[in-house]
Order: structure tokens, then C-alpha cells, then sequence
């Protein structure tokens, strides 16, 4: 199984991370500006309502004695305190109030005498109101509520915030300028806010940029905590179960944490050791018996090909020769032969002294046996220095045997038992140097496929007549 | 979108007291008229649009005291309600239908009244009420406790409650 790197728990960790990062922090630091700019606004614009509804009071009080100079005098004298403010007032026909005589004229007719002066101070007269919203305020509702708008003026490029409220034209108005209207003018408030507005993006800008580093600060640490915590240990413990897949039993998870991944490391330590333990046990036990130690089974009969070899006058060669070199070359030549009864899928039963015994299992483990035999013997006529000029016998026979665990409970073998079981040891025993003798049984499983020499009668141990033997010289062409 | 924030903003600022009432009857039709006066002419505040007055049967049963100095102290029974239907323009025909009502209700006491009056706007189509908060109708009508320029024009300068009108009683 590969590992899907878009998958690791490394990416991932991150990634929620970043997500959890991003939305959590995030996503309170974007609620959180943008409640402070809308408060701000309110704040503004509640301002800029009072100080509308002042104008309104105080434009009302100095009109109804007719103190118009006064109010244009209040007016300007208003924004003089701060240079953002800009306070007009417009007739209803949308120009400016005071900017002629035109209405001092009128009250004066109304009231049937000049109590008015004209030539007024004026204010500038060429100031029209925003039309769309002008209409807006002038039209009458319920709560006098004024108009609030945004406006960036064309040539400064400077963003105001105006506020259109109504006059209305009330009881008290009538006598001066009759009753043939509702709305009297508007009185217009706007406040610069060019310089707060850039005030508040160089906030906002400080606000995202330390945002920004104090993320990527978070998930520094954060990752480097997780790494070094709990992913960077996972890492290890996974190095260490590969390597031992792989037949890696000497490395140990070196975690010193005091923790769940502390505790899951000294675990995975000492699984390997118990791992190394059976696999170190497992060279001296046979296939079978691991077999049967899985399988838990008791004791079976079943027909299999039983192979022993046996190195000739192995005894004259351990007392002529140093026991390092006996073991030496009795380890090589039992190693060898291991080896290709292995690949042929042959299961080493058991060694006794400089003997292997070893089955072949199925129909196909005849042929297989024969091509091991067949190898070996090559092999050691081919190349005698290999072994120290050692040679050996090999006897094969095919049959039914009887499988079981057999031995005491503290010491057991699971092996094979049986009549054939001996036949094939003593075939093994008659086997000259260089040669492959089989029983008859085999031969008859493996006769379409080889070529033999015999048949030969010869007499066994235990046996009271004579048995038929052939002698395996090699696997027809087309076989092999 | 900004400036419609803006307006919103501002319209919940001042109208976050206000509250939706249930006070006007349904049944206004049947109540006497207020004034027989043809009102099609220019009022601030109602413009030209044309007006029939109604008055319900409490305010209809009220007969206004007359003060030492012969002027007459108007002062409807807490309950009484005057209802203006307005229309859309200033000419009317009998099945037209009006465009809202602006109401007055006496009932002193009430956290929104102004002169002991509740002022009111009452949508016609969507039947919604709407208590005024602001001074706009006291303000006009508080010109009919004297001389004024509609009906009688109240040349004795009585105290009419604030209406511009007095109940002919037909």
C-alpha cells in the first residue's frame, strides 16, 4: 500500500489547521471590523441626526421672530468650528436659502408691510442639493425621518456623509409664508470623512497584515507542536513497522514522550522484540509447524513426497577436520541445499545431524522435488570447492504419512510419521555420492517427466523384500 | 449599496421604538362625518389631495363646554378617534378608494401621545399602523386652538382640541 501524499495525516493536520485558523480567527477578526465600521457609521449618522435636529430647533426659534441674519450668521459661525462640516439650507425649489431676496419679498407682502430688510447677507447661491435625495426628504413621512446619504465630491474626491432633514412648514410658519406648501426647505449636514476613511483602510490594512503574520506565526507553532508531539513519533513508529516487514528487527521507536504516543512506541518496541523473537524462532521450526501452530491442527493423513539427503562419510570428515570447519561447511552445504528446496517450494521438515528431511506437498511437489534433487546434486558435482569437496545422497519417495504434533507438551514437532516416512530415510541411507534415488511410488508420479536409470531391487532396513528403486538422472527437455 | 445602508441605517435609528398598533376600527365608514366641507384644497401636510373626515360615536356625542369669557373649551372624550381618508388626487367619485388615513385618537396618557392626541398613518392597502413619533402633526394642528385660515377659521380663537374642524352634528 502506497502512500497517498495529498492524503498523509501530515497535509491533512495542516490543513485543518489553517481552515480551523482561517475561519475561527478569520472569520471573528472580519465580523468583528466589520461590526466596528457599521457602528462607526451608526454613530456618524445618529450624530449628524442630533445635530440636524438642533439646526432644526434653533432655525425655528430665530425664523419665527425673524431673525434670518441670525440663523446665516449661526450657520457660518457653526462651521468655522470644524472645517469637515458644511451646514446649508435650501429652499424648496432646491436653491440655496438667502442667496437672494426673493423670499424676505414674499413675507413682506404677506404681511402687508417691509418689516424685512432686503439685501440680506447672502451665501453663495450657486450650491444645488443632491435632486434624487433632495426629493426624498421632501417627501412627507410619518416619523420626519431625514435622509442619509454617501457622496464623493467630483473635483476634491472627498467622501461626505450628508444628511437631508426636512422644514416642514408648521402653524407657526403660515402667517409669513402661507399655507400653499408642506415642506418650507431642507436643511443639509455633511461631514468629511475623507480622512477618517483613510484612517480607518490604514486600520484595516494593520488590522489584515497583522492578521495575517499572526496566522502564519500560529501555524508555525502549532504545526511544529503537532510534528514534534504526534506526527514526527507516528512517522517513526511507521519507519520501524516497515522496517520490519521488510525483515528490519533492530530498530526501536526512540520516544521519550510520557504520553498516549509515548506509551503506543514502548508497545510497538516491544512488539518488534516479541516479532524478532518468533522470527529468529521461526529458522528452526518447519513450515509445517507454523502451519499447524496457526491452524491448530491436531494430526492428519495425507500423501506427500518425502526428500532426505544426507552428506556421505560426514563422520570420517568431522574426525579428520577442526569442529569450526566441520560446522562451517556442514552449515554452507545444509544452507545451500535449504535454499533450493525453498524455491522449489519444499518445506525443511527438520535437520538431523548432517541430514535434511524435507516434504513436498501436491501433485506438482513430485516434479518439484525432482528439479531440488536434481539442482543440488549438480551443483556439487559442479562446483566441489564450494563445499570442501562434500558430498551427499538423496532419497525420495511418495506416499501416505501421517502429520501430526507430535512430542510432550514442554517439546513438540509437528512432523511426519510412517512406513514411507522410513523407506525414504533408507533410500537416502543407499544413495551413493552424486546420486538421486526414488521409490517406485514416486516414480510412478513423475515417470512422464524424467528420465531415470533402472529399474534396481534393493534391500532396506526393515523392509523383508527387496523394493523397487530407480535412480533420477534428469527432467525431460520440454519439462523443465 | 452603501447609500441604501446608509438610509436603512438611518431608518431603523429613528423608528426603533416605533411600534405596530391595532388601534383604528375597521368599521369607519359607518361613523358620521366629521366635516361636510369639500377638502380638496391645499393644507401642508395633506396637500391637495382630496380628504373626507369621519368621527366615531364617542367624539360624535361630545358637546364642548363654553368658558366664562364665551369661548368655547373643546375637549373630546378620551376614546374619540377622527379619521381623514386621503386619496390619491384631489378630485373624488363615490367607490374610489382612498390611498391611507391619518388618524387621531384621544387618549391621554399614551407614551406617544402629543396634546393628549395619538397621531397616526394608516396604510389603506396593507392595513399597517403607524404611531407618529415626531412632532409633525401637533405642530400644524396645534394652529386650530386659534384663528386659522380653514372652516369657521375659528374667529373666536376657541380651544378646538386641535381640530381644525367642529362636528356639525348631521
Amino acid at each position: 500500500m502506497t502512500l497517498n501524499k495529498n492524503k498523509s495525516i501530515t497535509k491533512r493536520i495542516n490543513r485543518i489547521i489553517i481552515a480551523s485558523l482561517l475561519i475561527g480567527i478569520g472569520g471573528s477578526a472580519v465580523i468583528f471590523l466589520s461590526y466596528m465600521i457599521n457602528t462607526y457609521d451608526i454613530v456618524s449618522i445618529e450624530s449628524l441626526g442630533q445635530q440636524a435636529d438642533i439646526l432644526y430647533n434653533t432655525i425655528e426659534t430665530l425664523m419665527l421672530p425673524g431673525e434670518a441674519q441670525l440663523a446665516v450668521d449661526y450657520f457660518q459661525k457653526t462651521m468655522l468650528v470644524n472645517p469637515d462640516y458644511q451646514i446649508r439650507l435650501y429652499k424648496s425649489n432646491g436653491t440655496m436659502a438667502f442667496s437672494n431676496d426673493s423670499t424676505v419679498t414674499d413675507v413682506n407682502r404677506r404681511l402687508g408691510q417691509s418689516i424685512f430688510n432686503l439685501n440680506t447677507n447672502r451665501i453663495m447661491d450657486s450650491i444645488f442639493p443632491e435632486e434624487r435625495y433632495f426629493k426624498i426628504a421632501q417627501t412627507p413621512n410619518p416619523n420626519n425621518i431625514p435622509v442619509a446619504f454617501e457622496y464623493k465630491a467630483a473635483d476634491s474626491g472627498n467622501i461626505y456623509i450628508k444628511l437631508y432633514r426636512p422644514l416642514q412648514n408648521i402653524y407657526k410658519c403660515w402667517k409669513c409664508h402661507g399655507t400653499d406648501h408642506s415642506i418650507r426647505g431642507v436643511i443639509e449636514i455633511s461631514n468629511n470623512r475623507t480622512a477618517i476613511i483613510k484612517e480607518r483602510n490604514v486600520i484595516i490594512a494593520i488590522s489584515m497584515a497583522s492578521f495575517i503574520v499572526l496566522i502564519t506565526l500560529l501555524i508555525i507553532i502549532i504545526t511544529q507542536f503537532l510534528n514534534r508531539i504526534i506526527i514526527a513519533p507516528v512517522k517513526e513508529i511507521g519507519l520501524i513497522c516497515s522496517g520490519v516487514t521488510q525483515g528490519n528487527f533492530t530498530e526501536r521507536a526512540n520516544i521519550k514522550n510520557n504520553d498516549e504516543i509515548g506509551i503506543l512506541g514502548q508497545t510497538v518496541n516491544k512488539m518488534v522484540e516479541g516479532l524478532h523473537e518468533r522470527f529468529e524462532l521461526s529458522k528452526y521450526v518447519s513450515s509445517s509447524t507454523l502451519s499447524s501452530l496457526r491452524s491448530e491442527r491436531k494430526g492428519e493423513k495425507l500423501p506427500l513426497t518425502l526428500f532426505f539427503s544426507d552428506i556421505r562419510n560426514f563422520t570420517f570428515y568431522s574426525e579428520q577436520n577442526a569442529p569450526e570447519k566441520v560446522v562451517l561447511n556442514l552449515n554452507k552445504i545444509l544452507n545451500y541445499q535449504s535454499e533450493i528446496i525453498h524455491n522449489q517450494s519444499g518445506d525443511i521438515d527438520k535437520y538431523v545431524g548432517d541430514e535434511i528431511v524435507a516434504l513436498f506437498h501436491s501433485e506438482s511437489g513430485c516434479l518439484k522435488a525432482c528439479q531440488a534433487a536434481l539442482s543440488i546434486q549438480q551443483y556439487l558435482m559442479n562446483n566441489p570447492d564450494d563445499f570442501d569437496s562434500l558430498k551427499i545422497g538423496i532419497g525420495i519417495n511418495y506416499g501416505e504419512v501421517i502429520l501430526g504434533n507430535i512430542g510432550s507438551d514442554k517439546r513438540a514437532d509437528f512432523t511426519v510419521i510412517g512406513d514411507n516416512v522410513n523407506t525414504a530415510a533408507r533410500l537416502c541411507n543407499v544413495a551413493k555420492a552424486g546420486q538421486i534415488i526414488i521409490s517406485d511410488s514416486f516414480y510412478n508420479k513423475v515417470k512422464s517427466h524424467v528420465l531415470v536409470n533402472g529399474p534396481y531391487k534393493v534391500k532396506v532396513k526393515g523392509k523383508a523384500q527387496q523394493i523397487r528403486v530407480y535412480l533420477l538422472k534428469k527432467i525431460k527437455e520440454n519439462q523443465s | 449599496m452603501k447609500k441604501t445602508l446608509l438610509i436603512f441605517l438611518l431608518s431603523l435609528l429613528y423608528s426603533c421604538d416605533s411600534k405596530l398598533e391595532n388601534l383604528i376600527p375597521d368599521n369607519h365608514e359607518k361613523w358620521p362625518l366629521f366635516t361636510h366641507d369639500k377638502l380638496d384644497y391645499f393644507i401642508p401636510g395633506h396637500e391637495n389631495n382630496y380628504r373626507i373626515s369621519y368621527i366615531n360615536e364617542i367624539g360624535a356625542k361630545y358637546k364642548p363646554q363654553k368658558k366664562d369669557n364665551d369661548q368655547f373649551l373643546y375637549n373630546y372624550p378620551e376614546g374619540t378617534i377622527i379619521l381623514k381618508e386621503i386619496y390619491p388626487s384631489n378630485t373624488y367619485q363615490p367607490g374610489d378608494i382612498p390611498e391611507y388615513y391619518t388618524v387621531m385618537i384621544k387618549k391621554p396618557g399614551h407614551p406617544h401621545a402629543q396634546g393628549d392626541w395619538v397621531w397616526l398613518v394608516k396604510n389603506h392597502e396593507s392595513k399597517e399602523e403607524t404611531i407618529f413619533h415626531s412632532d409633525m402633526c401637533v405642530n400644524c394642528h396645534e394652529g386650530a386652538n386659534t384663528q386659522h385660515p380653514y372652516g369657521d377659521k375659528n374667529l373666536g380663537k376657541d380651544f378646538r382640541d386641535y381640530t381644525f374642524f367642529t362636528f356639525d352634528g348631521q
